[in-house]
């Protein structure tokens, strides 16, 4: 639920880790100086230059109307996000005359933990990114918290940015909250997050294998190719959960359909598929087989991710917001994961926590107005400057991605990312379907591949979580 | 000694005149009360008002921000049925082992070892041996999550000297994940446990060893009849403070497995924080704490008795 598998990284030990404390006593340096200069019109944050300017020349103009916009994000620690938010909000200040951004940043967990609380009170952001799913962006809806997009969404064609069917899984609830994926849009998200499998293409010429599978059956021959040639086949790290529960959607996509995946995160029957057994015998099969790195049910799929930027393996599963850094970004490939046809085009493919308008907040046009800008095509250019993936399509991610000199899995991920958007099928987390699915799957599953239960048990405990909660949301909504 | 007053008086001396009358010099004046509002007040706010207030939740099944459902004790019959709930108590007590009785095993035996003769040192020894129980517990589970990764030092060690068949990814190992972060508070603890007993031993009069030595004991006579009882205090305080550091346990186990693998190292701490702000049941979470803090303050008295008891 609430445990987005992006959460791993965010709260994951590690560089990443390092880098959040390196950020947070910055922003404790701009709320300091926010908190000096009050609610004054001078107030201004560290990247706003263009926006002092701005503010200076406002009282000229006489129609600005000195606010400050309370922005709050859940992407602490991760420094070339924020970097890229302090040029956007630099844009948006300059384009707003007499607006100031006062942009707080906490951590992941730290966010979506006390979000509830937070937003039960009076003293609210403007603007705030909130979690998917039931347990979260669900309750903040079911219990009113959040405003409805809908008229900036329609105003300014949101669908023809990033596409109506990924505004619904970021941010269309039921009024009651117990509806996903239709119903008013509560949230949406400025940049895309999607799984797909990452290849050591150097490795994979060195083995004789041509390029990405595009069938499973060609994954598991290249797996024993590595295998005999004496390379770890997939760099796979079970112990934060994620990435068995992209693996397990991944496989039940390839067995049946992107189709099949959609209904049994939107809950469509309270009994899952029987082909989810086939899926566990395949992720036992492939445990058994020796095709993981060593010792994978005590790593972290950051942990595992890390050894492979370094060259180790050949496959691994993770995110795009994941894009390593490397001395030979060429070597490397981000491609989605096989489907049974090679025709079929689809993955787990989200916004990054999306943005959101409390009910309370003060400035809830400003804040509406906010949101188009960080998803509009000038925030775009910016995103793609910082490697990041914008959720937006515009169609010039080929050239800018070019003029920006992004190569390997950076630019894999913001191209096919579009692709995605624009031609194939675009999948919730499958751990959004009940609140506690997170756990189910990841602790069952690493049971399941250790061969602690067997197949049968593993599909009867994801069923003993999914079915009851279910049939309870059908029968109160 | 009312005429005792009235003689002094009467020879020109002063007397404290006993406010509430009748009450013997030195016995606990009622202002006493006051001095302890303070803490009173505090403890009352912020430990005891939040207590019974889960315990007030913990009747209700809420999500933390739609109305409240009263659902009597269901919650706590949850806490019965639901195995995975059950095992976390479980693995509770075996934590138990591993954060009191391992080290308290190790420190009495070196103890009785130390005290026959002189260390040089003793100061730094303490010092060094109390350091596992400074660090903060967060530090101390990232640094043996390195330690018993699957490449980490211990295996590399294993390795080395041919004991390939021993070396394994400990933390994600059904069998010994849980052995393994109780060996991590054995570590804190010992460090704890043998500082209290160093101290305590030396205050135990060296002519009982001397007596006892006289009357014909043996090391195992002495240990028994001299150092164990002479230890009856530190004894005690080391139960309160390690039984209670076992069954508390969250950072420890958050950080090196999150419970993991699989169901394996569950424990109640951890289904708290799980189930209060990942799964958003704040009612079954309230339940599981009330259970745990009472089943504390049961072990905790239980101890305390038997330490009042054997003196």
């Amino acid at each position: 639920m609430s445990d987005h598998p992006e959460s791993s990284w965010r709260n994951g030990a590690g560089r990443r880790r390092r880098a959040r404390w390196f950020a947070a006593p910055a922003i404790g340096v701009v709320a300091l100086a926010l908190a000096a200069c009050g609610s004054s019109t001078s107030s201004s944050s560290s990247a706003s230059a263009p926006a002092t300017e701005a503010a200076a020349s406002a009282p000229a103009s006489a129609a600005a109307e000195p606010t400050t916009l309370w922005v709050q994000s859940g992407n602490g620690g991760s420094d070339a996000v924020l970097k890229a938010y302090e040029e956007i909000n630099a844009a948006f200040e300059a384009a707003n005359p007499g607006v100031s951004i006062k942009f707080e940043v906490k951590g992941f967990t730290d966010l979506v933990d006390t979000l509830k609380l937070q937003l039960s009170g009076d003293d609210v952001p403007d603007v705030t990114q909130v979690n998917q799913g039931y347990g979260s962006l669900g309750q903040l809806v079911g219990a009113g918290l959040l405003t409805p997009l809908d008229d900036a969404a329609t105003a300014q064609d949101w669908a023809g940015r990033q596409g109506e069917s990924l505004l619904a899984v970021n941010g269309r609830f039921s009024p009651d909250g117990k509806t996903m994926g239709s119903g008013d849009l509560y949230a949406v998200a400025d940049r895309g997050a999607w799984v797909g499998l990452f290849m050591n293409a150097a490795k994979a010429a060195e083995l004789g294998i041509a390029g990405p599978p595009t069938t499973v059956d060609e994954l598991v021959a290249q797996m024993e190719t590595a295998k005999a040639g004496g390379v770890t086949p997939f760099m796979f790290g079970a112990s934060d959960g994620g990435e068995q529960i992209w693996l397990m959607a991944d496989l039940l996509m390839a067995d049946t359909s992107p189709q099949v995946l959609t209904d049994v995160i939107n809950g469509t029957s309270e009994q899952l598929p029987p082909e989810m057994l086939d899926v566990a015998n395949t992720m036992q099969d492939w445990a058994e087989a020796g095709y993981f790195t060593e010792g994978w049910a005590a790593l972290t799929s950051t942990d595992v991710l890390g050894m492979f930027a370094e060259g180790d393996g050949l496959f691994t599963l993770n995110g795009s917001w994941n894009v390593f850094q490397s001395d030979t970004p060429e070597n490397f490939r981000l491609v989605p994961f096989p489907l049974g046809s090679a025709s079929e085009l689809a993955a787990i493919a989200t916004g990054d926590l999306p943005w959101a308008v409390p009910s309370k907040a003060k400035n809830p046009d400003l804040a509406k107005k906010y949101i188009d800008f960080i998803t509009g095509p000038e925030a775009s250019s910016i995103w793609i400057k910082n490697g990041q993936v914008p959720a937006s399509v515009s169609g010039n991610e080929a050239q800018e991605v070019e003029a920006n000199g992004l190569v390997g899995v950076s630019a894999d991920a913001i191209l096919q990312w579009a692709n995605l958007v624009t031609n194939g099928t675009t999948e919730p987390f499958p751990d959004w379907a009940t609140p506690t699915w997170y756990d189910t799957i990841a602790k069952s599953s690493t049971a399941l591949m250790a061969g602690e239960i067997t197949p049968e048990q593993f599909v009867e405990a994801l069923q003993a979580d999914y079915g009851p909660f279910t049939a309870e949301r059908k029968a109160s909504s | 000694m009312t005429s005792l007053t009235a003689r002094i008086k009467a020879a020109g001396g002063r007397v404290n005149d006993a406010p509430s009358g009748g009450r013997a010099p030195g016995e606990p004046s009622r202002i006493g009360y006051l001095y302890i509002l303070p803490a009173v007040i505090i403890y009352g706010l912020f430990v005891f008002a939040p207590f019974l207030h889960s315990i007030y939740l913990s009747l209700f099944d809420w999500d933390g921000v739609s109305p409240m459902e009263f659902v009597g004790l269901k919650n706590y019959g949850a806490i019965w049925t639901n195995p995975i709930f059950r095992s976390a108590f479980v693995h509770s007590l075996e934590l138990v082992f591993f954060y009191t009785v391992l080290p308290l095993a190790i420190g009495l035996v070196l103890v009785s070892a130390i005290q026959r003769t002189r260390v040089r040192g003793t100061a730094f020894f303490r010092t060094a041996l109390f350091i596992p129980y400074v660090i903060a517990p967060t530090v101390i589970a990232v640094i043996w999550r390195w330690i018993l990764a699957p490449k980490g030092p211990l295996n590399s060690a294993l390795d080395a000297v041919g004991l390939e068949a021993i070396s394994r990814p400990w933390l994600g190992d059904f069998t010994f994940a849980l052995p393994s972060v109780g060996m991590v508070g054995t570590w804190v603890m010992f460090g704890l446990v043998l500082a209290l007993l160093l101290a305590g031993v030396q205050k135990i009069p060296q002519e009982r060893y001397e007596a006892a030595r006289v009357d014909g004991a043996g090391r195992w006579m002495e240990f028994r009849a001299v150092t164990l009882p002479g230890l009856r205090y530190e004894i005690t305080v080391v139960l309160v403070l390690t039984v209670t550091s076992a069954l508390r346990n969250f950072d420890i186990i958050y950080v090196m497995t999150s419970g993991g693998p699989g169901y394996a190292t569950v424990v109640p701490s951890y289904l708290v924080y799980q189930q209060a702000f990942k799964v958003g049941a704040v009612g079954a979470a309230a339940a599981m704490g009330a259970v745990l803090v009472i089943l504390t303050i049961v072990v905790n008295l239980l101890v305390a008795r038997g330490g009042r008891g054997a003196s």
